[in-house]
């Protein structure tokens, strides 16, 4: 079993790769692994706020994955099926963190110190100025409401659709697009200052 | 359309996913109130930009760190050797457990079972006592009795053959 990174031309779809996953071809399954890694690791980082920690919860996700493979049934699509399960690994970290009382990502206020992403060194000014909105808008994302920031992170970073959304937290569509709307409408009110 | 409806619609406006007439609405709504239609523009703006932020990559180790993860697994999975699911530790207990338990029910069926056949035979008994005639009781005939006269009889009959026998070979030889 080898894992090629630069594999980008997809020529099966993920339902089609986890089928022969399931049939035994290990190379669907390396596939799947390269195709996700890197968006699995942007939506678990969104919850957890570290890179370390995410990036277990992605292998562990992986590895789940690997072993459960013949639980995934062709009823939804494959990546809100391993959405789901990174989600619920994430989720499980983070009760785990809290219990623990660290200071999550998550919990530090906007007067707290802003958490480092890692970046590439920003040359430029107008790649620095980039980045401070980066950081300005992440930071308005953290403040937002648990519930809020959730769906903001799976739609407007993650780019979702509102049907996987809706499968992976376990509410109704309708509800999903309100709390998108409001979210949205809140962060403007954060943002204020950095649209002026 | 109100303030409470605009700011409901935003989404959906800029998903594109709003009907035409309602879309209508919604643009004139906009092009009256600049309040309204930079609020739309700021959020089209912190969409965009929310798309383009900086995303985070896996390690270069992590396919790597991956496979010998998978192969300890495997490792361990192999040596976990079950039996329908159970460690052979605890599928011995469960056979011990269920072997006891056939012994322990079989040995319970016999008795009920011997039980049963000696409470039919006594109650037989009883009814066999209960249906001899008045007259059979009068006569002090018990079940002794009938069984020696039968004895009897049969011997009885034996020996008249053999003297019938005995009659024709002499016949035979005379």
């Amino acid at each position: 079993m080898q894992l090629d990174k630069n594999n980008k031309n997809y020529i099966y779809s993920d339902e089609q790769l986890i089928a022969r996953f399931q049939e035994g071809d290990e190379n669907a399954y390396v596939e799947l692994v390269n195709r996700y890694r890197d968006k699995l690791i942007n939506f678990v980082y969104n919850y957890i706020g570290d890179l370390e920690i995410s990036e277990d919860i992605v292998q562990d996700t992986m590895v789940k994955l690997y072993q459960k493979k013949h639980y995934y049934k062709e009823i939804n699509k494959f990546s809100t099926w391993l959405y789901t399960i990174a989600k619920n690994l994430a989720f499980t970290e983070f009760r785990k963190r809290k219990q623990r009382k660290i200071t999550l990502f998550s919990h530090i206020n906007k007067d707290d110190k802003p958490y480092d992403i890692p970046a590439n060194q920003p040359g430029t000014d107008q790649e620095i100025e980039s980045e401070i909105t980066n950081k300005i808008i992440r930071q308005a994302i953290n403040g937002l409401p648990e519930k809020f920031k959730e769906v903001i992170n799976m739609r407007d970073i993650d780019q979702l659709s509102y049907e996987q959304i809706s499968c992976i937290i376990e509410v109704p569509i309708g509800t999903v697009k309100s709390r998108i709307n409001r979210a949205r409408l809140q962060l403007q009110i954060e943002l204020k200052d950095l649209r002026k | 359309m109100n303030r409470y409806e605009f700011e409901n619609l935003i989404s959906d406006y800029l998903d594109g996913s709003m009907p035409f007439k309602k879309t209508e609405e919604f643009e004139d709504y906009i092009k009256n109130n600049p309040e309204a239609n930079s609020l739309v523009k700021d959020i089209k703006k912190t969409i965009f930009d929310m798309n383009k932020l900086h995303r985070v990559k896996v390690n270069e180790g992590f396919n790597k760190k991956l496979l010998s993860r998978l192969k300890k697994e495997r490792i361990a999975n192999s040596s976990n050797n079950t039996i329908l699911g159970f460690t052979p530790f605890y599928a011995s207990i469960l056979s011990c457990l269920c072997i006891a338990f056939f012994v322990v029910s079989a040995q319970l069926l016999n008795s009920s079972s011997d039980s049963d056949t000696n409470s039919k035979s006594n109650q037989f008994m009883i009814d066999s006592e209960k249906s001899i005639s008045p007259i059979a009781k009068n006569l002090n005939l018990n079940n002794d009795n009938l069984v020696d006269s039968d004895i009897d009889s049969l011997d009885d009959k034996k020996e008249n053959e053999k003297l019938n026998n005995s009659n024709k070979i002499k016949f035979v030889n005379y």
